[in-house]
């Protein structure tokens, strides 16, 4: 099951987009990059090439955030009766962000036809993600997998299982950081590459509130003799 | 017209009513002043830019304040590009990269990234004041 909640269901996508890559040389062809969140302590045992994650920054995205508008998601398996097309209404809801695609994960929702809530900030999450490699030729292949396939520029997306989203992730920057190795004695150098990294990420701005549907309308209006 | 006897009236060389139109004034306006409207408005964000980066460079507890007067804001007009760069030796040089994107000892403090992802919507905000009312001078 994915891993919910904000940050931490953004972090693992991004992990799983990073693992698996592989780079060859003569004596592995398939040789594992392992992925790290943050520089490894020295305890930990790492071998060349691998990567890191770090989130340096949580930004307000004003440009995409909207007015307060009221969002609803309509429960049918709550007895809710609902519009036709209502997903696709500006006003429809149908994930809470970084948790649930479809509110699964609040308990006794069944006990409301309609759930709503705010409209969601909308936020950015910066991430830097750093290779390092003691290979030149290490460091090319995964720099090419990097700017090919992980990272595509102007083609970045990514998904979040756990709200079962699409997001954006957009290369701002790649830069070069080559290191020289304290382990060696600064006599080695590890290749590094730096890719500034922006996600998009909301944010719930008030809690989820429950609306039952009117059961019935009294049409007639009765006068009460005095 | 008054006292003349014509039948018709005369508009004389310069017309009864002469004038120009707004529009082809602020094209003509835009196509005199663009470059260093342009110019003037993308330079002094970046002395602003500057000033600020510096400012809160100094509040950083972090190393950045050592260089905080390193850290250098530039517009060049030719590729219309602002410019974060760093002046001075390679210690300088070296001690910015470290501060911003860590070193494995350190983690990375990206003072620039930070600051130029946080404020890139207040800067256009900024620029788009300064521009129009730099084109519309005038008008």
């Amino acid at each position: 099951m994915a891993r919910q909640g904000f940050i931490l269901a953004e972090d693992e996508a991004l992990k799983l987009r990073l693992s698996n890559l592989k780079v060859t040389d003569d004596r592995e062809v398939n040789r594992p990059v392992q992925v790290f969140f943050r520089y490894p302590e020295t305890e930990t045992e790492r071998t060349y090439p691998f990567i890191t994650i770090e989130m340096i920054d949580i930004i307000h995205a004003r440009n995409r955030q909207h007015s307060e508008s009221e969002l609803v998601y309509f429960n049918t398996a709550g007895g809710a009766s609902a519009p036709a097309d209502w997903q696709d209404r500006p006003n429809a809801v149908t994930y809470w962000p970084s948790e649930s695609e479809n509110f699964t994960s609040i308990t006794n929702r069944n006990n409301y036809a309609i759930l709503a809530t705010n409209e969601y900030v909308p936020v950015d999450l910066v991430y830097q993600v750093s290779t390092y490699a003691r290979s030149h030729n290490h460091d090319k292949q995964l720099t090419q997998q990097m700017m090919m396939k992980v990272f595509p520029l102007r083609r970045g997306s990514i998904h979040i299982a756990a709200d079962n989203t699409d997001r954006r992730l957009e290369l701002l920057d790649w830069t070069m950081a080559d290191l020289l190795d304290a382990e060696a004695g600064y006599r080695k150098r590890i290749f590094r590459k730096i890719y500034t990294l922006q996600m998009s990420a909301e944010l719930p701005s008030t809690d989820i509130y429950g609306y039952k549907q009117a059961s019935s309308v009294i049409a007639n209006i009765d006068y009460i003799d005095s | 017209m008054i006292g003349s006897d014509a039948t018709h009236t005369s508009s004389g060389s310069n017309g009864m009513i002469t004038g120009s139109f707004a529009a082809v004034d602020y094209v003509e306006n835009l196509l005199k002043n663009y470059d260093s409207v342009v110019m003037d408005s993308l330079t002094s964000h970046a002395i602003a830019e500057q000033a600020t980066l510096r400012a809160s460079a100094m509040k950083s507890d972090t190393g950045w304040r050592e260089i905080a007067n390193n850290i250098n804001v530039t517009y060049d007009h030719q590729s219309r590009q602002i410019s974060y760069t760093m002046s001075g030796g390679e210690d300088v040089q070296n001690k910015a990269m470290n501060l911003e994107y860590g070193n494995g000892a350190l983690p990375p403090t990206p003072l620039l990234r930070n600051h130029v992802l946080k404020g890139q919507y207040e800067s256009e905000m900024k620029i788009n004041n300064k521009m129009n009312s730099g084109f519309m001078k005038g008008f």
